[in-house]
């Protein structure tokens, strides 16, 4: 069954098309990686599938259900994480604040509640804070959960982002660029968790320029140049295909 | 046994306790109506200040609506009492609805803009608000004001009726509702949904990306600020006795920026600390007029260059940092 399906979105910054009549399908239990040059339209596809941009033009499906321009905490809601290409935190606060802000939202509990039924928030914080722990122990980061966000390294940084887009038992998490300017080691730790969480049935989709990792661990490899799919396959298909290596080295 | 934390709590507890009594006992102490006069304003201005701490410092969106809200709710409250006869208590409760109620409307254009054009659409509120108040005169009476606004007085079933007409037993009044709304503003931002306001202030599309309704969380900020400053205005207009349409002027705005960036915002105890230094701080200067507001300037400026987070943030980033001191110790 197909977990994500995208019926040619567009997507125009004024003159440009950033994304052009994308077709493409996720199912359930793949790692998918979408690879390009520079400027070739990623990351714009993942905001339009989150929501953070309105495509003008194409369907998102997300198990078979429309959620074609969505507020993105909606989508969110459905059981879509994502992370961020620069690792976005709220850098001000701890480790532990940032994964409670994301752990609260799925907890179900009105607004009105959380501010008269108190033992039935304590207990919700308990579970959360328990939660936080154990995704924070996954990643390896809970002996750093009272620093600050913004005190951590940029892998680190990574890695919550990560924790973070675990939190509300997604169904597909999309990842932009988790190996981009993180050490050797760290990359290593990453990809054994993408495997170990894939193996659990979490489906992923990858940007990633390292082409190490994308060999590695993705099942299937989307290339996007200038914004028009390209290619589409094995990861080894798409290496030795003529379009993508022009496409990165020019003719 | 008793637990260390049962003494820290009971420590804590002695300790509000000293701190309400101590403000409490004031009025008893001091005669001097001067003095209690600044304490009365700057207990006003801390209110005020706190609605757009709450704005400003727990969301991050600069409103300069808030003193519209001040005047809105003392209008509110003025011509109810006028015109219509109502006890202060009715004008109050309205004084908080009206207001809310307006921000929700107002907000939902509002707060869907970036950042720097709701500072510009709330201040573009601000004056239409102020235009109405000096030309909707069947209402307002427009700049001739609104003169014998009554001193509250709270009637409890026919039987005992407190009146607080004095400058102490207004300044009781006064420091009971600050003490209510800075608790109520505790357990707010410490609240899920104050967790969900710092969010949107650190990073609004990551704190979608987790989940938040932002603009719902946008919304009841806005609404329970402007709440919180019609009670400042409502309180105001009793405490005057006479409101007219400079209420809106940018005197009450620039008052309430400095006591709310120089004492801190994004904390609770900063805006207060602010009122306390800029309600002295004036009197104080009154001596050598001549240099009071380069004096003023020079404080602003400093605190704006030397650090940025105001008082209160500094201590903030202070207490955290010994912490986790104590954290890596173990």
């Amino acid at each position: 069954m197909s977990l994500l399906r995208t019926e040619g979105v567009v997507k125009k910054f004024y003159g440009l098309t950033a994304v052009d009549r994308v077709n493409l399908e996720i199912n359930e239990g793949e790692i998918v990686g979408l690879i390009g040059p520079n400027g070739s339209g990623k990351t714009t596809l993942f905001d339009c599938i989150t929501g953070f941009l309105k495509v003008d033009a194409g369907r998102v499906l997300f198990r078979d259900k429309d959620i074609t321009n969505k507020m993105p905490y909606l989508i969110a809601l459905l059981g879509i994480s994502r992370t961020f290409q620069n690792a976005r935190l709220f850098l001000k606060l701890t480790v532990e604040q940032n994964m409670m802000i994301a752990i609260q939202q799925h907890q179900r509990l009105s607004s009105l509640t959380a501010l008269t039924e108190r033992r039935k928030v304590k207990e919700l914080e308990k579970e959360a804070l328990e939660r936080s722990d154990t995704l924070l122990k996954l990643v390896g980061l809970d002996r750093l959960s009272q620093e600050y966000a913004g005190n951590l390294s940029y892998g680190q940084r990574k890695l919550l982002s990560f924790a973070m887009a675990l939190i509300p038992y997604p169904k597909l998490v999309l990842l932009d660029e988790p190996a981009a300017a993180v050490n050797p080691t760290m990359i290593e730790k990453t990809k054994d968790l993408i495997k170990q969480l894939n193996s659990k049935g979490l489906t992923f989709f990858i940007i990633e320029h390292n082409m190490e990792v994308i060999m590695n661990i993705c099942d299937r490899v989307i290339v996007l140049n200038h914004g028009v799919k390209i290619a589409e396959g094995s990861p080894n298909k798409v290496r030795s295909d003529p379009k993508v290596i022009e496409a990165y080295l020019g003719e | 046994m008793v637990s260390s934390l049962q003494v820290k709590r009971i420590g804590g507890l002695m300790l509000y306790c000293i701190i309400v009594a101590g403000i409490l006992i004031v009025p008893f102490l001091i005669q001097s109506p001067y003095i209690l006069h600044i304490l009365i304003l700057a207990g006003i201005y801390l209110i005020l200040a706190q609605s757009l701490n709450l704005m400003l410092g727990y969301v991050g969106f600069l409103s300069l609506a808030q003193t519209a809200f001040f005047g809105i709710g003392a209008y509110t409250s003025a011509i109810l009492a006028v015109t219509y006869r109502q006890p202060f208590w009715i004008g109050l409760i309205l004084a908080i609805i009206l207001p809310s109620l307006i921000a929700a409307v107002v907000g939902i254009p509002f707060l869907r803009l970036s950042r720097h054009s709701f500072v510009i659409s709330t201040l573009g509120f601000l004056l239409i608000c102020w235009l109405v108040a000096r030309n909707w005169v069947e209402v307002t009476r427009g700049p001739l004001g609104i003169p014998g606004i009554p001193s509250p007085t709270l009637n409890l079933f026919d039987l005992v009726e407190v009146s607080f007409s004095s400058r102490a037993s207004y300044y009781i009044l006064m420091m009971t509702s600050v003490l209510i709304i800075t608790l109520f503003l505790i357990k707010l931002v410490n609240s899920r949904i104050g967790r969900a306001f710092i969010a949107i202030r650190e990073d609004e599309a990551l704190a979608q990306s987790v989940g938040i309704n932002t603009l719902k969380y946008k919304l009841i900020a806005f609404s329970i600020s402007a709440g919180i400053a019609g009670v400042a205005g409502s309180l105001f207009a009793h405490y005057i006795t006479f409101l007219d349409p400079t209420i809106f002027e940018f005197y009450n705005l620039e008052h309430v920026l400095v006591i709310t960036l120089v004492g801190g915002s994004g904390t609770i105890g900063g805006p207060i600390l602010g009122s306390v230094i800029f309600t002295i701080l004036p009197e104080v200067l009154r001596v050598a007029k001549e240099y009071r507001l380069i004096v003023y300037g020079i404080i602003l400026l400093s605190t704006v260059l030397l650090m940025p987070e105001g008082v209160g943030g500094r201590f903030k980033t202070y207490m955290h940092k010994r912490r986790l001191k104590g954290v890596y110790a173990k």
